[in-house]
């Protein structure tokens, strides 16, 4: 199956397969004055005689005159004492860890006269080993967020006054000083020191007191079925790196689950075609990025996750150390192949199958299975079943290793001290309730009864960086600081990590740390506490060396983990596994978790909005996916504003078709729907926390029966899915495995060059290009076998290269201002396509069209292979734009910049990169700028730029090294060793523009 | 008709270029720019007289983009014990406005003379370190675009700064030092 679209079957949305047309409606920008919007408006219908053309044409003219005047006059500040690391104009590196309910994220963090201006991932890290995900980037906003505390404050009356920080937590201190019964309520934390601060507070005041929730449930469901599997509450280390062939149930390890930029290293590594190749089969609801990168998918109905398990685990059974288990036996017995089949619609033969390649794999495999999108309403029972296989197949000490724990000792209260915590609240038995970084109003299924308990609490201190939808009912609001403000430590997966301020808070904050401290009356600052009280028990060697060094490195190797015995399996965990014995009548709601917002506690970061959405490039909104089956039958369109209710409560969210999802089954994603976060998160989406079900065994996100009426049509939802279309001509090729191995050309297209060896200009001399004088021929490739789709190169750049956010609807106009895209592809049918991605920044022709009908050659080649842009030169005219066969260039519609940026997210630019006003092109520019500053650097030392020195901005952010940027001239390079690999294709080479971007064909592993 | 709009029209053109030209925006105005500064500096005496090397003061010119104006320490490294009166004790009265802001812990605030507009980059490391001769000393190729500082008792601009400056030279330099040319060496 050679299929490409160039034969028509490969779409990019259901709207281009169906050509279904919906109507656009208009709407008024705001920057240009009315009469103006107007002109552009009706274009040339508009009714201009001469006289007046004459008089708008005279007064620009003699506007334009005005806006001259002479340079103005600037004032440099030196140093009184400069420090010698700080060398204006020299960036400054910082390695240090991100320390959140997330875990601990090894990053490195680039400072440019003391401001922190990029977050890139932490390369000499053991584990991480520099993957990043478009969640890590996008931090650096969140630092420079206008909208964050900048002070506490206190509610007096109804309305909050501010205070500052230090009086708070005085009051704070006062307040719990004098209760009877004091509750904290927190997200996870994986500080030893916050917790060891935080646990002197509690210890006063019995073990009960905190309880720890998990908003999105990925982490406390693994915590549990572990323990309930065997015994102990870890999150092991999955190796997807030594596993052949992968199973994942539901688990979306390349997006959202757990550590996904270290799942993506670690899976990326076995995607090369020419050297054990691994598998990759997905059984799952809503099309996830691991869906959509699996070698076989199967598309579940919601609700079904454990069914689907169970099911499986009854294949292997047989002929297994567990066979003659009567828990085993008894929990797997319902769950035969056609009756897995007929709940979860997947074929018989396919569980068989799927059963058979596994048992093929013993010891090989990975079966991983969880998340948002599969809690039950039973914490748990799905890893339960899942460990039940690995164990079955010898997994377990294999590619699942324990010994040393990604994350050990997770301190998650159980479901029902949640529950209890809340009844208690309810019933006026809390006096004050202390939250840590927790939004339950918000983050909490509103089943729970949350917001109407913390009414009833007397006392509320909220220990916050936003004034959110919980701190909003708070009597005290703490303002904690922005992790890269704050001194903090983090333990996982064996390796100590030390966290660096990079910059002294910007507001009156103080780190979550700090705050505790003074809760407990410890007298100590919260630097002295971290390396005196805590780090000694990780470091090794003397504690002032050994800190200094874990200091400047960004972490300590404390234990080194690897291969190990396998555990015992508890089989009677699976006792209390109850899973559905029929198949779901009416429409089932499944939950997830969205790469780009996650469990939105970083809702107010315009950036993580304006990112598409990696499956459906759906931005600045969470919408209800349906079948295209369900939508026909109700008579859905595309622009339909839908009413999701279930028990009573409803909430409304658009439309979207998305293919791949089963008739019946129904998806929406959570994180969305923020009422006080912020200028740029309220009101955007819905909360779908309104919709999950809440017990004293765990939420319910998966499976929820709901109802579904339309309320409104016309609705408008930005997605870029269909922008910048190149008009489907075999622009992702893709091969199987088995046609590869015969043919390493495998799904290309031999295409005849119009015109060959003709173009319009002279073919561009690159003879100059002399070896020795110190010159480079720039080129990058990149492996679309390795490219999840994951977008985190995407918000990479647009840090790196200081791209505007335009809002949603300026993107529904299809003028987003990303330099680089990922365009998704989807190829079959519509019940189970498979899905491609390709990034596509601008190809850097070495004919190129767009330089032609510049008409101010302020777009020009460079003898290097770069297509040059000199933003000041260009006056708008677009033609660029339009003659680029790629769509890479942007145009600044509107000044996005200047009067528009608020205090102090100015801070968050590239001093190295132009800020680009209204009314200029602008698009990828290969990071000239880091190229430049390593060609200054290598000349000053009189060599050449070594490869590894220079990385793009997205070749830098990709987890998946999927790539490789560097000097195709020379034989040596990495980067030429992949542009000479026979799966390379250029895009659109038949046109004669010869691209410096080489794709790889993707290879699928069809087993 | 005819003759009526040529009569008003050019003067007005011809004024309009003049008072364009007057408010500083002629390719050449930056060109004798040299302000008052909030310390009385004599570049002659430190670099003439005294025969200072520039990167005595201007420490990064060889390693980074910006030459850099010294910070204060560096001008106390001498002005702890020299330039006082002859009671030993009282600074002389051009230094005072220094030691009034070195005391007070504060940076004066230097006047830029030689402003890149925001879209030029430009780096001093590669330019000093590929013009200079072993054994010469660095004004000699601070000269290039600075003038003979050394020479000045306040600084002032001495060329254009301007792009057909910049590629003049690239141009001239083209076989000796691989220069580049193309928009992205200083525009990005």
């Amino acid at each position: 199956m050679n299929a490409n679209s160039e034969k028509g079957n490969m779409w990019r949305s259901v709207e281009a397969k169906e050509r279904q047309k919906y109507e656009v409606e208009k709407a008024s920008p705001n920057e240009f004055p009315a009469a103006v919007t107007e002109l552009i408006e009706k274009g040339f219908n508009y009714s201009l005689d001469r006289k007046k053309f004459l008089t708008i044409m005279g007064a620009s003219l003699s506007m334009a005159g005005i806006n001259c005047a002479k340079q103005p006059a600037e004032k440099i500040v030196p140093y009184v004492f400069r420090p010698p690391e700080a060398q204006p104009g020299i960036p400054v590196h910082y390695a240090t860890a991100r320390v959140n309910h997330q875990g601990v994220l090894p990053i490195l963090v680039k400072a440019r006269e003391g401001k922190p201006i990029k977050i890139d991932g932490h390369d000499e890290h053991p584990v991480s080993k520099g993957a990043m995900t478009a969640d890590g980037f996008a931090g650096i906003w969140e630092l420079y967020d206008p909208d964050r505390l900048k002070t506490s404050a206190e509610k007096t009356s109804a309305d909050f006054s501010d205070i500052d920080t230090a009086t708070a937590i005085a009051k704070a201190v006062e307040i719990v000083k004098g209760a009877s019964n004091v509750r904290v309520l927190s997200r996870a934390s994986y500080s030893p020191s916050e917790k060891k601060a935080k646990s002197s507070f509690l210890r006063a005041r019995g073990s009960r007191t905190q309880v720890v929730y998990d908003a999105g449930g990925n982490q406390a469901q693994l915590f549990a079925g572990e323990a309930k599997s065997y015994g102990s509450a870890i999150i092991p280390q999955y190796r997807f790196d030594k596993a052949d062939l992968i199973v994942s149930i539901g688990a979306d390890f390349l997006g959202t689950w757990i550590t996904p930029e270290v799942y993506t290293k670690q899976h990326s590594s076995r995607r090369n075609p020419d050297k054990n190749m691994n598998r990759l089969v997905v059984a799952e609801t809503m099309m996830s990025l691991t869906g959509a990168n699996a070698d076989t998918r199967f598309p579940i109905s919601a609700g079904t996750h454990l069914v689907f398990a169970l099911g499986l685990a009854k294949q292997l059974l047989s002929g297994s150390a567990y066979a003659n288990n009567a828990s085993v036996k008894k929990a797997v017995a319902p769950y035969t192949a056609e009756k897995t089949a007929a709940i979860t619609g997947v074929d018989a033969t396919q569980i068989k199958s799927i059963a058979k390649e596994l048992k093929k794999k013993k010891g090989k495999s990975l079966v991983v299975a969880g998340g948002t999108n599969t809690l039950d309403g039973d914490l748990g029972s799905i890893q339960v079943v899942a460990n039940l296989i690995n164990s079955i197949l010898g997994n377990d000490g294999k590619t699942i290793e324990h010994n040393v724990p990604l994350l050990e000792k997770g301190d998650f209260s159980s479901p029902a001290e949640l529950a209890k915590l809340i009844d208690d609240m309810k019933n006026g038995n809390v006096d004050v309730l202390i939250l840590d970084r927790a939004n339950p109003v918000f983050d909490l299924p509103a089943e729970s009864g949350i917001r109407e308990a913390i009414k009833n609490v007397k006392n509320v201190i909220a220990i916050a960086d936003h004034k959110d939808e919980s701190a909003s009912e708070a009597n005290l609001v703490i303002a904690a600081s922005h992790y890269l403000e704050s001194w903090n430590d983090g333990y996982s997966s064996g390796v100590y990590s030390v966290a660096q301020p990079v910059i002294r808070p910007l507001f009156d904050t103080q780190s979550v740390g700090e705050i505790w401290l003074q809760l407990a009356g410890l007298d100590s600052n919260y630097y002295n506490f971290i390396k005196d009280d805590n780090a000694g028990s990780y470091l090794t060697g003397s504690l002032n060396i050994a800190f200094e060094k874990a200091l400047s490195d960004g972490f300590f190797v404390a234990r080194r983990g690897g291969s190990s015995s396998s555990r015992k399996f508890k089989a009677g965990a699976l006792s209390s596994i109850k899973a559905p014995t029929e198949a779901n009548s009416g429409l089932t709601l499944t939950l997830y978790e969205s790469v780009q917002i996650g469990d939105g506690i970083n809702g107010n970061n315009s950036y993580r909005h304006e990112l598409p959405d990696p499956i459906t490039k759906i931005c600045w909104e969470n919408f209800v996916a349906v079948s295209k089956a369900d939508a026909q039958s109700n008579g859905w369109r595309l622009g339909d504003l839908l009413e999701v209710s279930r028990e009573g409560r409803s909430i409304k969210a658009p439309i979207y078709i998305q293919p791949g999802l089963k008739d019946g089954s129904v998806a929406l994603a959570i994180g969305y729907g923020h009422e006080s976060i912020g200028s740029v998160g309220d009101g955007v989406g819905a909360n779908a926390w309104t919709l999950a079900g809440f017990s004293k065994n765990g939420s319910t996100f998966d499976g929820l029966s709901v109802e579904i009426k339309k309320v409104e049509s016309g609705y408008r939802t930005a997605t870029t899915q269909r922008h910048h279309d190149m008009h489907g001509r075999g622009l992702v090729r893709h091969a199987p495995l088995s046609d590869y191995k015969e043919n390493p050309k495998a799904g290309s297209i031999e295409h005849d060059l119009h015109l060959p060896g003709r173009g319009l200009y002279p073919v561009h001399d690159y003879s100059i290009l002399a070896e020795g004088k110190g010159t480079y021929k720039w080129g990058m490739a990149i492996d679309l076998s390795k490219c999840t789709g994951c977008s985190a190169c995407v918000i990479s750049c647009y840090s790196e290269n200081n791209i505007p956010v335009t809002g949603k609807d300026e993107v529904w106009r299809g003028r987003e201002m990303s330099w680089m895209r990922i365009d998704r592809y989807f190829e079959g049918e519509i019940e189970n396509p498979t899905a491609h991605f390709a990034p596509v920044m601008c190809q850097h022709c070495e004919n190129a069209p767009c330089e032609n009908v510049c008409p101010t050659n302020a777009t020009q080649h460079s003898p290097e292979g770069l297509n040059d842009m000199a933003y000041n030169r260009c006056i708008g005219t677009r033609y660029c734009s339009d003659n680029c066969p790629f769509k890479v260039r942007r145009f600044n519609w509107f000044e996005q910049w200047e009067g528009k940026i608020a205090d102090p997210a100015q801070y968050a630019l590239n001093p190295d990169v132009t800020v680009r006003g209204r009314g200029v092109i602008e698009k990828c520019s290969f990071c000239v700028q880091r190229i430049n500053e390593q060609r200054q650097m290598a000349k000053s030392e009189g060599r050449k730029i070594e490869e590894k020195d220079l990385k793009t901005a997205c070749q830098q952010g990709c987890p998946a090294d999927a790539i490789v940027f560097g000097d195709i001239g020379n034989k040596e390079t990495m980067a030429r060793a992949q542009w000479d690999l026979e799966r390379g294709y250029r895009m659109l080479d038949e046109v004669n523009v010869h691209p410096r971007v080489k794709y790889l064909t993707r290879i699928i592993n069809q087993g | 008709m005819k003759g009526k709009a040529l009569k008003i029209g050019i003067p007005i053109f011809l004024l309009g270029g003049l008072i364009w030209a007057m408010m500083g925006n002629y390719p050449y105005a930056q060109i004798g720019y040299g302000p008052k500064q909030p310390v009385e500096y004599s570049h002659k005496k430190h670099a003439g007289d005294f025969n200072m090397d520039c990167q005595y003061c201007h420490t990064g010119v060889t390693t980074g983009k910006k030459a850099g104006v010294p910070s204060i320490n560096i001008c106390m490294n001498c002005h702890v014990s020299v330039g006082f009166k002859e009671d030993m004790f009282t600074p002389l009265d051009k230094l005072q406005p220094l030691h009034d802001k070195w005391d007070a812990g504060e940076s004066p605030q230097w006047v830029r003379i030689h402003n890149m507009p925001d879209h030029v980059r430009f780096s001093h490391a590669p330019h000093v370190n590929s013009l200079s001769k072993p054994g010469e000393p660095t004004k000699e190729v601070c000269k290039t675009c600075h003038g003979d500082v050394a020479s000045m008792e306040v600084v002032e601009q001495v060329e254009s700064l301007n792009m057909g400056f910049c590629v003049s030279c690239h141009k001239e330099k083209r076989e000796t030092h691989d220069t580049r040319m193309n928009c992205s060496t200083c525009h990005y």
